[in-house]
């Protein structure tokens, strides 16, 4: 076993390839596996789809959208939904359906440059962690308990509150916040292997470290990860529109679903569309994160299945 | 167990430290000079800058501003707020039982709907009522807490006018906000308790009351749930962090005081030294009452020894 173990990581490192894939999981290419298992889940496919659909109206609202995002209209405000004006108009006469299309481009790149932000600190530094052990250990432990001290939304609130509310520092402040997950899961993921055989024959052949961290450990972390991003994703969309909601996101007139909500907080007795469809959007999104993220998890990773 | 408390409460002690070196760096981590923000809206010149400077230490070196922050805190004395004038423990320990209740009833609501949907569930594994159980999770962890809380107010106030859209004070005030903060957290619990059930159903012990007659009732509730629910006590302190952040969006919506609310506002009006109070007391609160929960499971599963 050791034997074949070791000839298998020579032979891929020799090739220059990463390790991750055939041998351990039998003959198909993983991700075709994946796709495989995914597609037998119904609630993976529609949640899949969905986002599909959401991600392509959001990427082609510039040529889709029937009005301006931003221009007003002085003759129509908050006009009730009709064949003009499918979700109704604002309150500055603004087709809802044209700022929610362009509005995604927003609350959703925030969901996905924050979990980017996110994972790529947390990885390094739970790789860091798992690797080193001993004071990198209980440094960068150390550093995660004190920002998972900070309750919720709390941090990011925290952060935007010093930084000031602008687009990105909402994408750093829900990053930020984001971390210990990435950690937690990656120094999980990497103490366990570091007992395996394979890291210690990399080790044995006189790998380097980065060599041992990024050809053969990182690549055996990934499902989990995948598994934690996408969730994360939809986690992040919903703090980011929040933030937004409370006024400390993305400013208006930008249009971005959670401001978009906040706007129709005050007419919601009178015009309850204005709030209503904005809304409708985030619950979708993230609604169809989920559905995937779940069908991930039980394709990726049945040990994370709750 | 008492070791245990001690070493617990002792880890504390680096945690409650790095929450105050952060409270006490977000004043100078602020792009531009901190000055500007205690200056008000009186033009500001030369002197009144080094003036004001003075008055709040930020002439000396950086750690003897903090070791004055910090030993200030430790006697809660969180300096005063801009706007009021007030000492900033007094506005927010006016606020506080606000949003302890707040939390608290969406906890309590949050920990009946969960349990009761993940043991339903996880008895009824595999057939429609589960499906239907587990696909109303999902959908209750994707509502955000800010769209659930308006969906209700125009259903219930604007609609039905069953219940009072904004304000604190009385049950029929309090109803809409903890469901609505409540809504992800019984969802979660929901889908943890499920999956702790579907684990225990099929030990040899559940097994065993079931052969020795106990009525189904019984194994459920006094065996099964029981030992099911010991990872779900654990949630409980994660959760209560959630729903603290996100009583902040929910005391927002329904218009009620409680220190998110105040945190918030305190941002939006560039109050600083209230916006580092309520941070701090939150992030404490947060950590304490996790440590009591960590004690709590710890006498509660006779199955750990710490220490």
């Amino acid at each position: 076993m050791r034997l074949w173990i070791l000839g298998f990581i020579m032979d891929r490192s020799a090739r220059g390839r990463r390790p991750a894939a055939k041998g351990i999981q039998g003959g198909r290419h993983p991700a075709a596996r994946v796709a495989g298992l995914l597609a037998r889940s119904r609630s993976s496919v529609v949640g899949g789809a969905l986002l599909v659909v959401i991600g392509l109206l959001a990427l082609l609202a510039p040529a889709i959208s029937p009005y301006d995002p931003i221009k007003t209209n002085q003759r129509a405000p908050l006009a009730p939904p009709s064949t003009t004006h499918p979700m109704g108009t604002d309150r500055f006469g603004r087709d809802i359906l044209t700022r929610i299309l362009w509005g995604g481009r927003l609350s959703l790149s925030v969901g996905v440059v924050a979990v980017g932000i996110a994972a790529c600190a947390g990885v390094t530094l739970g790789l860091a962690s798992g690797y080193y052990g001993r004071r990198v250990d209980t440094a960068i432990m150390r550093f995660v308990d004190l920002l998972l001290a900070f309750p919720g939304i709390l941090l990011a609130l925290a952060i935007i509150a010093t930084l000031g509310s602008s687009l990105g520092n909402l994408m750093i402040a829900v990053g930020i916040a984001a971390i210990p997950e990435y950690v937690r899961i990656t120094r999980g993921a990497v103490l366990s292997l570091m007992e395996q055989e394979f890291v210690l024959a990399a080790r044995v052949v006189g790998c380097r470290d980065h060599a041992i961290i990024f050809r053969h450990i990182l690549p055996n972390v990934t499902a989990p990860l995948i598994v934690l991003a996408t969730l994360g994703i939809a986690g992040a969309i919903i703090t980011g529109s929040a933030l937004s909601f409370l006024g400390l996101g993305v400013r208006p007139p930008a249009p971005e679903w959670g401001n978009m909500l906040a706007e129709g907080r005050e007419f919601l007795q009178h015009a309850w569309w204005v709030a209503f469809f904005p809304g409708l959007a985030i619950m979708l999104a993230v609604f169809s994160i989920n559905l995937l993220g779940d069908g991930l998890r039980d394709a990726l990773d049945p040990r994370l299945r709750a | 167990m008492l070791r245990y408390i001690v070493q617990r409460v002792g880890q504390l002690v680096p945690i409650l430290i790095g929450i105050s070196v952060v409270t006490f760096l977000m004043l100078h981590l602020v792009p531009g000079d901190p000055v500007l923000i205690f200056a008000g809206d009186k033009p500001l010149t030369e002197a009144r800058a080094a003036e004001i400077r003075h008055e709040l230490g930020l002439d000396r070196p950086i750690w003897i501003q903090y070791w004055g922050y910090a030993t200030h805190a430790v006697r809660g004395d969180l300096g005063r707020g801009l706007r009021s004038q007030r000492p900033v423990l007094d506005s927010i320990l006016e606020v506080l039982p606000g949003t302890a209740q707040l939390t608290l009833a969406a906890l309590a609501l949050a920990t009946a709907v969960g349990v009761t949907l993940g043991t339903v569930a996880a008895l009824a594994h595999g057939s429609w009522v589960d499906t239907a159980a587990m696909a109303l999770a999902i959908l209750g962890v994707s509502m955000p807490v800010f769209y659930s809380s308006l969906l209700l107010i125009l259903l219930f106030s604007f609609t039905l006018g069953w219940f009072p859209a904004t304000g604190q004070g009385g049950l029929e005030r309090l109803v809409m906000p903890a469901t609505a903060l409540g809504l992800i957290s019984s969802a979660v619990l929901a889908r943890l308790v499920r999956s702790g059930m579907l684990g225990v159903l099929h030990q040899e012990y559940i097994v065993t009351a079931r052969a020795k007659g106990l009525a189904p009732r019984a194994v459920v509730l006094r065996h099964a749930l029981k030992n099911a629910l010991i990872p779900t006590i654990t949630m409980l302190g994660l959760q209560l962090g959630a729903l603290l952040g996100g009583a902040v969006v929910t005391e927002t919506i329904f218009s009620r005081p409680g220190v998110g609310r105040l945190a918030v506002d305190a941002i939006l009006s560039r109050d600083f030294p209230l916006v580092q109070g309520t941070v701090l007391v939150a992030a404490v609160a947060y950590v304490l009452v996790n440590l009591l929960v960590d004690i709590s499971y710890a006498a509660v599963d006779p199955r750990i020894h710490y220490g």
